[in-house]
């Protein structure tokens, strides 16, 4: 998976464009100067020998040298990764904040007023713009009403506004989510069972339902992690979070290919490594599903 | 003809006459009744078509120019003006107000509407196109065929979406052409996968087999009797993806690389008004409300087609 994405990073950095070498002489370089850098950066071998080194060198945790600032590349990155990391889980947390409450409030008064009135702002909140978003939550809890500060990175404060961004946008999903398995799992046989034996309602909803209609959901938040760590490019851009996702927004803006698609294959490495801890941990929440 | 042929022909009990028969009831209009009956999906329906209207007539609907900035559309101290300014000598108010260089608002949101669905018609129906003709030829063909294709699709859905869009968009420059591009190719896969489901299922049915006996062609086979079985899901598929795909132009449009100045998106133009959200908040307010209403007119019309469209994905 990770090779399959190595290789259309390689090819956008090296194939598509027409010359590395001329976006990194620049425009007005002489020719002289074009065919040594291409004879550094090893651009008149064949493309074979190419990617084989760049895997090579990838197996080496060695993702190439920025363009921009001649640094390695992975070391940038990891220089940032722990803001991002910070956010992700914020995020994350959030988002199981708000969406568990709806979702089984929804699920337990099924057609309801407040059941209704959640379905509704979920999608809403689906479908409005996180950029957006963020930016209003920054104008009325910022500006007007001055509680948090706007944007920037330090102290816990600091992370409520982003966090709470994507946490009103991806809880919809949780909260439609959970609703929809609690529903199957209150018509099933053994909470009729648990109500029939004088079961008080709370302890048949929480022990019996929620308790089982918990793993998918760690398995959604668990690959959101993985899936924001490997880049929250539009928070971060809203509040200035120093994150990977700048970086590599910074790196677009300055042309600096091999930057970018470090970044971009570091988030897929995370993505995949994330879908995979969390098929394993599944197993062990859900003993019905084992791998044969 | 067999007993069970006569037996379901026969009209049944209850028939007011027994000589009329009950009008044809078939799988497009069981799913019109269906949606027909289905408020929140009216309501998408109404929304879409309402945009469509706007967009097409943007030229006629607008009061200003677009792209002209007004000198009276900018106060003396050098700011935007607010909503139900008054316009220049002898032409409509600025009813939305205009931005930091004299643009009449109103007219700008008319004509990014056009983006946004541009977006939504073009750069979806190629993602639909791609992804429709790949989930069928890896499902229909099996063996190396769906190995290979699969497999690509698998490595292109591990990289999250804008995390992709960034990669490609470092490569080529931006502008409308590429942004199509970018989600055209980012988008296919989700619907390649699900046809690819679809055509599993389908091309095992007994009327492919029946078609096969009779000597049809894969082709013939593919376009005349599984991909009509596939019209259902793609149609909900074409509105959901609609609004993921608008959404998603808009976000690139905000981060400055993907519809370029001075043509009028709404995600742009929010980048362009965030530095003035102090003192006009609906340089942000505005451009956000219309991608809202159009991302969630395409949602609600798309959860409402699957409702309608595909019965066996109950929705409660």
């Amino acid at each position: 998976m990770i090779l399959g994405v190595s290789v259309i990073t390689f090819s956008l950095t090296y194939v598509i464009p027409a010359d590395p070498a001329l976006v990194i002489a620049g425009p007005r370089a002489t020719a002289e100067a074009i065919a040594n850098i291409r004879a550094q950066l090893g651009l008149d071998r064949p493309l074979y020998i190419r990617y084989g080194e760049y895997v090579w060198n990838l197996l080496h945790l060695d993702l190439g040298k920025s363009y921009l600032r001649n640094r390695p590349v992975l070391a940038q990155i990891l220089d940032r990764f722990g803001a991002t990391v910070q956010l992700a889980l914020a995020c994350v947390l959030m988002q199981l904040a708000i969406g568990l409450p709806i979702g089984v409030v929804s699920a337990v008064k099924q057609h309801s007023l407040s059941d209704r009135a959640a379905m509704i702002f979920s999608l809403l909140f689906l479908s409005a713009p996180p950029f957006w978003l963020g930016l209003m939550l920054l104008f009325l809890l910022g500006f007007l009403v001055p509680i948090f500060p706007l944007g920037g990175y330090g102290t816990p404060l600091h992370i409520v506004l982003p966090a709470l961004t994507l946490g009103l946008s991806g809880s919809a999903w949780y909260a439609r989510m959970l609703r929809s398995s609690m529903l199957e799992i209150l018509s099933a046989d053994y909470v009729r069972t648990a109500r029939a034996k004088g079961l008080h309602e709370q302890i048949v909803v929480v022990r019996h339902a929620l308790q089982n209609a918990i793993p998918p959901i760690l398995t959604l938040a668990g690959m959101d992690l993985g899936r924001f760590a490997g880049g929250l490019i539009v928070v971060e851009t809203v509040f200035g979070w120093p994150g990977i996702g700048q970086l590599a927004l910074e790196a677009l803006y300055n042309f600096d290919v091999p930057m970018v698609m470090g970044v971009v294959l570091f988030g897929a490495t995370l993505v995949v490594a994330m879908n995979l801890i969390v098929d394993v941990a599944y197993g062990f929440l859900d003993p019905r599903i084992k791998y044969q | 003809m067999s007993t069970r042929a006569i037996l379901t022909s026969a009209p049944p009990i209850g028939e007011s006459s027994f000589f009329t028969t009950p009008p044809a009831r078939t799988y497009w209009s069981d799913a019109w009744q269906r949606l027909r009956k289905d408020r929140a999906a009216l309501c998408g329906a109404l929304i879409v078509s309402l945009l469509l209207v706007v967009a097409l007539g943007a030229p006629v609907l607008s009061p200003h120019d677009p792209d002209f900035g007004y000198v009276e559309g900018i106060s003396l101290m050098g700011q935007p003006l607010p909503p139900g300014s008054a316009g220049p000598p002898a032409r409509p108010g600025f009813l939305l107000g205009t931005d930091n260089i004299g643009r009449d608002l109103l007219s700008r949101l008319i004509f990014g509407a056009r983006i946004s669905l541009t977006i939504g018609i073009v750069a979806n129906g190629l993602a639909m196109l791609i992804g429709t003709l790949v989930g069928l030829t890896a499902g229909y063909f099996g063996g190396a065929v769906e190995t290979v294709l699969m497999r690509f699709t698998d490595v292109l859905m591990s990289l999250p979406p804008l995390l992709f869009a960034l990669a490609l968009i470092a490569v080529f420059k931006p502008g409308i052409g590429v942004v199509i591009g970018v989600i055209a190719v980012i988008y296919w896969t989700y619907l390649a996968r699900i046809i690819y489901g679809r055509v599993l299922s389908v091309k095992e049915q007994d009327f492919v087999d029946a078609a096969r006996c009779l000597g049809a062609t894969d082709t013939r086979i593919l376009f005349r009797y599984v991909l009509p079985q596939l019209i259902g899901i793609a149609v909900v598929y074409a509105s959901l993806g609609a609004a993921t795909t608008i959404l998603t132009e808009a976000t690139l449009s905000y981060l400055g690389i993907g519809v370029q100045p001075p043509t009028a998106s709404w995600g742009m133009m929010i980048q362009e008004g965030q530095q003035y959200y102090r003192t006009a908040p609906w340089l942000i307010l505005f451009p956000g409300l219309m991608i809202l209403l159009v991302v969630l007119g395409f949602n609600l019309l798309g959860d409402g087609l699957r409702d309608a469209l595909d019965p066996r994905q109950q929705r409660r």
